[in-house]
């Protein structure tokens, strides 16, 4: 979605867009394993690169040539600890002050608004944002593509891009499959593929990499109330009725976790699982802007939650790339940020 | 006779091998009474008593009946009392006994919600409208909570090792299992049908001198005496390790908690046979419509006929065993409909000697169907090439239509773990015959006993058995796949996935069957995409070029997926 979302993006501002998609052009699977805009993160840099995820979601919908579905049924992020507590509250003293719709509820409002979780006796406060949104990804990425074609993009599927074409210093396109496309500028928005092209072309790009699995339920179960981000554990529901659950580690263990947690759900059956890799920059933050590289812009390592920064930083390299101003709390996601960080991870 | 479609007790000896005419047996469906024979299946009973009806279909609420057998089953049943996904199985699964006390899988008060109001948004899979509603009230009144599932308890779970482990009891699986006592081994075999043996009863031959179902016959006996069979025993997942995750009833007849087993094993066989593809048509669902080797399967075992008047459409030789069958057994056979321009070999020789009157290159249109009654009326057919006398669409009149795609191999645990004879997973699948069968089984068992360092010490058993000719293959989809019809023609009868769903697809979509998959559920049935076997793929591949992922060998619940994860920190 995040490349679809940058091709659009670029599309609309006038310029000629094309995009090389190693796969099928559809939600990536960091995206589907948290199909939830949200703006109430506990990190500051976060919430405010995400504040108006919601609203930016909701005004892309309004616009898209076909249907998204999209539900709002809020986001709960539980504390699990008496720390985390004390940090949340920080959090939703400052998201408040920011004008977020977002508050620490107690751990009995939480059973009442997830009657699943009612019977776990770890149980505690949370940060409930009841304006945080839930998204078909998948209808999502299609209406994106569907519109950035509309835009003029074009689009091709099952077409790795296998090198940065450069001219010294300067990127002047890519090579797919065999072919030279020459582009005055070059956005790379797959997380893996981008490391791969930047350090065979000799550019430096580092990476943190967080294995995952997704776990998707079959569809008849309960209501959840809102998405939940238990410690590691994010789960969310479908308008088919269907959990989507991912966690660290394999799926046995998610189960296990999510059995733990509510009881109710032993009886769902798995319908589908599937690794993902969530990529960060080496300090925890995106990597949206400019690259070293002249021509070479960054989209990548958006971390967990992909969906609700995608539509804000594909704005924000747009509007870099026509020489304007971004969006301005994607500053500090730079990708030429803190380099003596960048050094040691070289060194390392 | 115990109903309207049971064979005389003068039909010939073959017919109802596992049935005792003289013991009629009582049971009950959802309160209402039916009669059986003792060796009956709940499946056998209730078609012999003219029930054509087993279920719904779950999105669309169509009537369905039995299409198939065992796993590939799409309208599952459970004993009264029995509750969570593993309590659903095949009716042809539940032995008949006096007082047996039975339900059709539920369908729910959503399912009933979606008959009643339209599907307002473009998938149809999502939740009622009115649901909803509902859930987005409760978030913002106080109104009760929903009703949360029964928590289900625990299930049991072990750990067992052995040298090897042979998934399927089939010839080949048998066969395997032979091989590899030959030569010493310690074997297991999981079988996740409660009859061992597979369809060899349905085929001729013989295997040493001995018919092919009497040969599965000793072989079963022999393993169970050693306490080296399973049935009812699924495997649903080859781990990277090579271990094997076995899902299991430990009383199948009685309503109980499910077991997970985790078999360590030094190899593993897979012996898991082959099905038999549907053909895809409009009105392919509907009640009446059966597999070929089920026909015969409920004919032979339980002296059960699909109708009094059958038409048998084919693209291979296994319609033709059936018409044989059919024909053999007194039931009138109004055609053999052959996709094929000149099929030939000694099933087809002997159809048309029995009488079986035969329309080649002819193919399935539709069928009419009789909404009030659940039953089939006539069967639409047309040449394939629109020339000869029967260009034109004829109505055959007929109350049950026969229908076989040629058997596909059923490779999903192969090709989902990725596993090959380097790993010590080794393949039992040569050919849908019983000499390949019987042959490449105990080959793979004798390549699993040399990982071991052991080899056969007796002979390869000797096979007598005729083959189909190779020769024309005729595809099981229709010339054009956006022809009028294809939104009832099916390609997932569990997931209410039809022809004209995935050529609406991958026109939105491109080839990108994963999202195509994510977004029309397939696979997601009750059969997990099973019965329909490889035709979704078949159809999407000629659409895009590019194929699906295999069903589903069987899914877990999150309870047993705990259980496991509990067995591995064990």
């Amino acid at each position: 979605m995040r490349g679809l979302a940058i091709a659009r993006a670029c599309a609309a501002e006038g310029a000629s867009v094309a995009l090389f998609a190693a796969g099928e052009i559809a939600a990536a699977a960091d995206e589907r394993a948290w199909p939830v805009a949200r703006a109430a993160h506990v990190e500051r840099l976060r919430a405010g690169s995400d504040g108006d995820a919601v609203q930016r979601l909701k005004r892309l919908e309004a616009g898209l040539p076909s249907p998204v579905a999209i539900d709002r049924p809020g986001c709960v992020t539980l504390a699990t600890g008496f720390g985390e507590v004390e940090q949340f509250e920080d959090a939703a003293r400052r998201l408040k002050a920011d004008g977020a719709d977002a508050w620490m509820i107690p751990a009995r409002e939480t059973a009442a608004l997830s009657p699943p979780l009612a019977d776990w006796a770890d149980l505690g406060a949370g940060l409930y944002e009841p304006g945080a949104l839930a998204v078909d990804a998948d209808a999502l990425a299609l209406s994106i593509a569907q519109d950035a074609a509309a835009l003029g993009a074009h689009l091709f599927s099952h077409a790795p891009v296998g090198a940065i074409e450069r001219q010294g210093s300067v990127v002047t396109g890519v090579e797919v499959m065999a072919r030279n496309v020459g582009a005055g500028a070059v956005a790379l928005a797959g997380d893996l593929s981008a490391i791969r092209l930047v350090r065979e072309g000799r550019g430096r790009l580092s990476l943190t990499r967080d294995e995952r699995t997704i776990l998707v339920t079959s569809a008849d179960a309960p209501d959840i109330g809102p998405s939940l981000v238990i410690d590691d554990l994010l789960i969310s529901r479908d308008r088919v009725g269907a959990l989507t659950i991912s966690g660290p580690a394999g799926v046995d263990a998610i189960a296990r976790r999510a059995v733990a947690i509510a009881p109710t759900l032993g009886g769902l059956t798995l319908a589908a699982e599937e690794p993902v890799t969530i990529w960060t920059g080496i300090d925890g933050l995106p990597q949206v802007g400019a690259a070293e590289i002249d021509r070479l812009w960054l989209a990548l390592g958006y971390g967990r939650d992909g969906l609700s920064l995608g539509l804000a930083a594909a704005d924000h390299l747009a509007a870099l790339m026509s020489g304007r101003r971004g969006v301005e709390a994607l500053d500090p996601f730079a990708p030429t940020r803190r380099p003596a960080v960048r050094a040691q991870e070289t060194a390392r | 006779m115990t109903g309207p479609h049971r064979l005389p007790a003068t039909a010939p000896g073959g017919f109802g091998t596992e049935v005792d005419r003289s013991e009629p047996v009582g049971f009950r469906l959802g309160g209402r009474v039916f009669g059986g024979l003792y060796g009956d299946t709940l499946a056998s009973a209730l078609l012999a008593s003219g029930v054509r009806k087993f279920g719904g279909s779950p999105l669309l609420g169509r009537p369905r009946g039995l299409m198939a057998l065992g796993l590939e089953d799409q309208t599952p049943m459970a004993l009264e009392g029995d509750a969570g996904p593993w309590s659903l199985v095949s009716g042809s699964e539940i032995t008949l006994r006096e007082g047996l006390r039975a339900r059709q899988a539920s369908s729910g008060v959503e399912t009933a919600l979606r008959r009643f109001a339209p599907v307002m948004s473009p998938d149809r899979r999502a939740l009622p409208a009115a649901q909803q509603m509902l859930e987005r009230l409760r978030r913002a009144l106080p109104l009760p909570g929903p009703r949360l599932p029964a928590v289900e308890p625990p299930p049991f779970s072990r750990v067992e090792t052995c040298g090897v482990l042979v998934i399927g009891a089939g010839l080949a699986g048998l066969a395997a299992a032979a091989a590899l006592r030959s030569a010493g081994v310690d074997v297991r075999v999981v079988e996740a049908s409660r009859r061992a043996g597979g369809l060899a009863d349905l085929y001729g031959g013989t295997v040493d001198g001995l018919p092919l179902a009497g040969w599965a016959s000793a072989q079963a006996a022999g393993l169970r005496d050693r306490d080296a069979l399973k049935l009812g025993a699924t495997a649903i997942s080859i781990e990277a390790d090579g271990s094997v995750c076995v899902m299991e009833r430990d009383d199948p007849q009685r309503p109980g908690r499910v077991t997970v087993t985790l078999v360590s094993a030094s190899a593993v066989v897979l012996a898991t046979g082959w099905r038999e593809r549907p053909l895809v048509f409009p009105g392919n669902d509907r009640p009446g419509v059966m597999l070929a080797t089920t026909a015969r399967a409920l004919l032979r075992r339980h002296a059960v006929a699909p109708g009094s008047r059958v038409m048998v459409a084919t693209t291979c030789d296994e319609g033709y065993r059936t018409a044989t069958d059919l024909r053999e057994a007194g039931v009138e056979v109004g055609f053999v409909l052959d996709a094929r321009a000149d099929p030939q070999g000694p099933a087809v020789d002997m159809a048309k000697a029995l009488g079986a009157p035969v329309s080649l290159s002819t193919v399935v249109t539709g069928v009419e169907f009789a909404e009030g009654e659940a039953q089939l009326a006539g069967v639409r057919t047309r040449n394939r090439f629109g020339e000869g006398a029967t260009a034109g669409a004829r109505i055959l009149e007929a109350d049950a239509l026969v229908v076989s795609g040629g058997l596909a191999p059923r490779d999903e645990l192969a090709r989902l773990c990725g596993l090959g004879s380097d790993q010590g997973v080794f393949s039992a699948s040569a050919g849908p015959n019983a000499v390949e069968a019987v042959a490449g089984g105990w080959a793979a068992g004798a390549a699993a006993a040399a990982r071991l360092g052991a080899e056969p010490t007796g002979p390869a058993p000797v096979v007598e058995a005729s083959a189909d000719e190779a020769g024309e293959v005729a595809a099981v989809l229709p010339a054009r796949l956006d022809e009028p019809g294809a939104a009832e023609a099916f390609v997932d009868f569990g997931a209410d996935v039809t022809l004209a769903d995935l050529v609406a697809a991958a026109a939105r979509r491109g080839p990108a069957p994963a999202a195509v998959a994510r977004r029309l559920g397939l696979g997601l049935g009750p059969d997990g995409g099973r019965l329909g076997g490889d035709v979704a793929a078949l159809a999407f591949e000629r659409i895009t070029g590019v194929g699906f992922a295999p069903p589903s060998p069987g899914r877990p619940t999150l309870a047993t997926l705990a259980a496991r994860a509990r067995l591995r920190d064990a």
